[in-house]
C-alpha cells in the first residue's frame, strides 16, 4: 500500500520475542516499512535518541527496560513519534498505563496483521512527523492551529476548534462530556448543560463530507470516527 | 496474666507439661509430708533422750550418794543402767577442776560447769566421745567424800547424738510408708490420665487424616470438635477446589484440542493437495483464532477465580464501572457505528470494581457483537423496591428456546463465541451476591433484541 510513495516509512519494531519479531518484521518489510528490530528496552530507546524514526512498535513486556518505562523517557525526552503498543491479551490496566504513558493506540496481542498495519496507517496518517493531527479528510494544523478539509481551510470558531481538536486527539475513542467541556469553557465559566450539545450539533454540520463524524454516546460522551480507514481498522479487536 | 502464661508456662508438650505440673506437684507434696514428720518424729527422740539422760543422772547421783562418795567402784559406774535395752549411757564423775574421779575417761569435762543450773538440775549439751557425737547432760552436786569431806562433783551422762535422728523404721511406724504407697498409686493413676487424654487428641489427629472421614465424630471430645470441624471444613473446601479445578481443567483441554485436530487436519489437506492453499488457510487462521479465543477466556476465567477468592464487597458506584465499561470498548461502538446511550440513575450496590468491570465489559462486548452494524445498544441502570438493576440491551437477533438451558453453562458456544462469556458473567454476578439472567425483547409478538440483567437484591 506505502509502496511506491515519495519515502519508506522508518519503523522501529521492539519485541522480544524471536519468532513473533522475525514475521513481523518480514511482512512490514514486504508492505513497505523500512524496518529496524530490536528486543531490549534499553537498545530501543538508544535507537530512538540516536535517530528519528516515523513509527514504533513497542511490546510491553521487554527485559532490561519494561515498555512502559521505555514509552516515559522517549515521551520526557519530548519525542513526540508515534507509538503502537502491544500488550498481552485482557491486561486492561497494562493497556491504560500504557496509554497513560504516551502510547498514541494499543493493540493486543495476538492480534490481525490486517488489523495491525491498518492502524500504522492509520497512525501515520492522524499524527505525521510534523506533528499534526488527522481525521477522515480533516487535517489539524499544528504550527497554525488551523483546521483543513484537504486544501481548504475549514472555518471553524474558536470554541468548535477546541471541541474538533479534543475530538482529533482521540480518533474512534469516546471523549466524555466533562472532559470535552473542560478542553472547550476555560475553567470559572457559567456554562450551560446542553451547550457542548449545541457546539457538537453545529461542528457535526460543519463536518458533513469529511468522512470525519461525531458519533454520540449518550449518558457518556462524543466519539470522532474516521470513516477513511479500511475496514479492518475497525475490526473489533476483542 | 496472657503474656506471662506463654513466656513462663509455655508447654511445648502437653504430655511433658502435664507430668511435670501433676507429678510435680505430688513429689512436693510428699517430700514435705515426709520433712514435716521426720522433724515430729525426731523432737520425740530428742526429749525421749533428754528425758532418759536426765533419769540415768538423777540414778547416779542417788548411788553416788548411798555409796558415800564419787570414789565409786568402776563396775557400779559401768553398770548401763537399765534405761530401755540397747540403749547405750556411758558417764563421767569430775572435779569441778575437771579432774577425772569415776566412769568413762573418753568424754570430756563439761566445759561449762559455772553456767550449769543450780540445785542440781541438769545442763545438756553437745560434747563428743572418741570422735563420735554426743548428747551429754551434766549436773553439779555436792557430794560427801569418803573422808567425810565433801566436794562438789560435776556429773555427766551422755548417749550418741545420731539416736535423736529418726530411722526408717521409726518413720515406718508414723504410718509413712502407707502415705508413700499411696503417692505412688496416685503417681500412676496421673500418668494414666494423661496418656489417656492424649490418646483421645491422637484419635482426633487420625480422624483427621482419615480421608473418608467427612463428619465430626461423637467418639471425639467436645474441647477438640471445634478444632476438627474447622480442619474438616477447610479440607472440603479444599477439596472442592481442586475437583471444580481438575473438572474445568478437563473440560479446557478437551475444548483446546477440537480446534487443534481441525487445524491438523486443514494442513494435512492442503499439504496433500485435496484443497488448495488458497482455500484453506484463511479456515486455518479462523481455527487458530477460535483456540486464541477460547485460550484467553479460561485465562481471564482463571484471573477472575483469583480475585473472587481474594476480593471483598463495598458498595460502590456502578454508574462511574459502566462508563469506564463504555470508554474502553468504544472503538467497538465506533467500528460498528452503533447508537449508543447510557441511562443513568444513581445507582450504588454491593461489589467489586474490576469484577464488575468484567462482567458489564462481557456483557457490553456481547451486545455489540450481536448487534447489527447501525443497530442500536445501551446500558440502563435502575434502582427501586430493594432492587438494583444493571441493564445491557442490544437489537441482537434473540436468544432460541434450544440454546437458553445451556447459555450459562461453561463452553457452551453461542454463534461462534468461544461459550465462555456468559459463564463468567454469571461466576461474576454470584461471587457479588447478583443474579445475571438474559431476557428475549418481545414487540408485537417479534423478537426486538436482548436484555441482559445484572440484579442485586429481591426479585420483584
Amino acid at each position: 500500500m506505502l509502496r511506491g510513495t515519495m519515502h519508506r516509512m522508518k519503523l522501529l519494531l521492539v519485541e522480544d520475542d524471536f519468532d513473533l519479531s522475525a514475521a513481523l518484521g518480514q511482512t512490514l518489510l514486504q508492505r513497505g516499512y523500512d524496518v529496524m528490530r530490536c528486543a531490549d528496552g534499553h537498545e530501543a530507546l538508544g535507537l530512538l535518541r540516536k535517530r528519528p524514526y516515523d513509527l514504533v512498535v513497542l511490546d510491553l513486556s521487554l527485559p532490561g527496560l519494561d515498555g512502559i518505562d521505555v514509552l516515559q523517557r522517549l515521551r520526557d525526552d519530548g519525542n513526540r513519534t508515534p507509538v503502537l503498543v502491544l500488550t498481552a491479551r485482557g491486561a486492561v490496566g497494562e493497556r491504560i498505563q500504557g496509554l497513560n504513558a504516551g502510547a498514541d493506540d494499543y493493540l493486543a496481542k495476538p492480534f490481525d496483521l490486517d488489523e495491525l498495519i491498518a492502524r500504522l496507517q492509520a497512525l501515520t496518517r492522524r499524527l505525521g512527523r510534523d506533528g499534526d493531527l488527522r481525521c477522515g479528510l480533516v487535517r489539524h494544523e499544528a504550527l497554525s492551529g488551523a483546521f483543513y478539509v484537504q486544501a481548504i481551510p475549514l472555518e471553524l470558531s474558536p470554541r468548535e476548534g477546541d471541541l474538533l481538536k479534543a475530538l482529533m486527539s482521540a480518533v474512534d475513542r469516546v471523549v466524555p462530556k466533562e472532559a470535552l467541556t473542560s478542553a472547550v469553557f476555560a475553567g470559572g465559566e457559567a456554562v450551560q448543560a446542553d451547550a457542548i450539545e449545541v457546539l457538537v450539533h453545529r461542528l457535526r454540520r460543519k463536518l458533513v463530507g469529511t468522512k470525519a463524524e461525531i458519533m454520540t454516546l449518550r449518558g457518556v460522551g462524543y466519539l470522532l470516527r474516521d470513516d477513511a480507514v479500511g475496514p479492518a481498522a475497525h475490526r473489533a479487536s476483542r | 496474666m496472657r503474656r506471662w502464661l506463654d513466656s513462663f508456662l509455655f508447654a511445648r508438650s502437653l504430655r511433658g507439661f502435664l507430668l511435670v505440673w501433676l507429678l510435680g506437684g505430688m513429689v512436693v507434696a510428699t517430700i514435705s509430708i515426709f520433712a514435716i514428720e521426720a522433724w515430729r518424729v525426731g523432737n520425740q527422740l530428742a526429749s525421749e533422750q533428754d528425758e532418759r539422760l536426765a533419769g540415768a543422772l538423777g540414778t547416779l547421783v542417788q548411788a553416788i550418794a548411798q555409796q558415800g562418795g564419787p570414789s565409786l567402784p568402776a563396775p557400779a559406774l559401768a553398770l548401763p543402767l537399765d534405761t530401755g535395752g540397747s540403749v547405750r549411757i556411758v558417764f563421767r564423775v569430775s572435779a569441778v577442776n575437771g579432774e577425772w574421779l569415776a566412769g568413762e575417761r573418753g568424754l570430756a569435762p563439761c566445759p561449762w560447769v559455772q553456767s550449769l543450773p543450780d540445785a542440781g538440775r541438769a545442763g545438756f549439751y553437745v560434747g563428743h566421745l572418741r570422735g563420735q557425737l554426743m548428747r551429754v547432760s551434766a549436773a553439779r552436786r555436792h557430794a560427801p567424800a569418803a573422808d567425810g569431806v565433801s566436794q562438789d562433783i560435776v556429773i555427766q551422762a551422755a548417749a550418741p547424738w545420731s539416736e535423736r535422728i529418726p530411722g526408717a523404721a521409726r518413720l515406718r511406724e508414723g504410718g509413712l510408708s502407707q502415705a508413700l504407697v499411696l503417692a505412688c498409686a496416685l503417681a500412676g493413676w496421673v500418668s494414666l490420665g494423661i496418656a489417656i487424654v492424649l490418646y483421645w487428641i491422637d484419635r482426633t489427629r487420625q480422624t483427621l487424616s482419615d480421608p473418608m472421614h467427612q463428619s465430626v465424630d461423637a467418639a471425639v471430645p467436645l474441647e477438640l470438635r471445634p478444632v476438627l470441624s474447622r480442619v474438616q471444613a477447610l479440607l472440603q473446601e479444599k477439596q472442592h477446589w481442586v475437583d471444580q479445578q481438575r473438572r474445568f481443567l478437563a473440560d479446557a483441554s478437551h475444548q483446546l484440542r477440537t480446534p487443534m485436530a481441525v487445524l491438523r487436519t486443514q494442513l494435512q489437506s492442503a499439504m496433500a493437495g485435496d484443497v488448495r492453499a488458497a482455500d484453506v488457510l484463511p479456515q486455518m487462521l479462523h481455527t487458530v483464532d477460535r483456540a486464541t479465543g477460547l485460550a484467553n477466556q479460561l485465562l481471564s476465567l482463571t484471573k477472575l477465580e483469583l480475585l473472587a477468592q481474594r476480593s471483598e464487597l463495598q458498595v460502590i458506584d456502578v454508574r462511574a464501572v459502566a462508563r469506564d465499561a463504555v470508554l474502553e470498548l468504544s472503538p467497538l461502538i465506533a467500528a460498528k457505528r452503533i447508537e449508543f446511550s447510557l441511562d443513568e440513575a444513581e445507582l450504588a450496590a454491593p461489589a467489586d470494581a474490576t469484577m464488575l468491570g468484567e462482567l458489564v465489559r462481557n456483557l457490553l462486548a456481547n451486545a455489540i457483537h450481536h448487534a447489527p452494524d447501525d443497530g442500536r445498544v445501551g446500558i440502563v441502570l435502575r434502582s427501586g423496591a430493594g432492587r438494583a438493576e444493571l441493564i445491557v440491551w442490544d437489537e441482537g437477533p434473540g436468544i432460541a428456546d434450544t440454546q437458553r438451558p445451556r447459555l450459562f453453562h461453561p463452553f457452551a458456544a453461542s454463534q461462534g463465541g468461544a461459550g465462555l462469556g456468559l459463564s463468567i458473567c454469571r461466576q461474576i454476578a454470584e461471587a457479588m451476591g447478583a443474579q445475571v439472567e438474559l431476557f428475549n425483547r418481545v414487540d408485537r409478538g417479534g423478537v426486538v433484541g436482548v436484555d441482559a440483567v445484572v440484579a442485586w437484591g429481591q426479585a420483584p
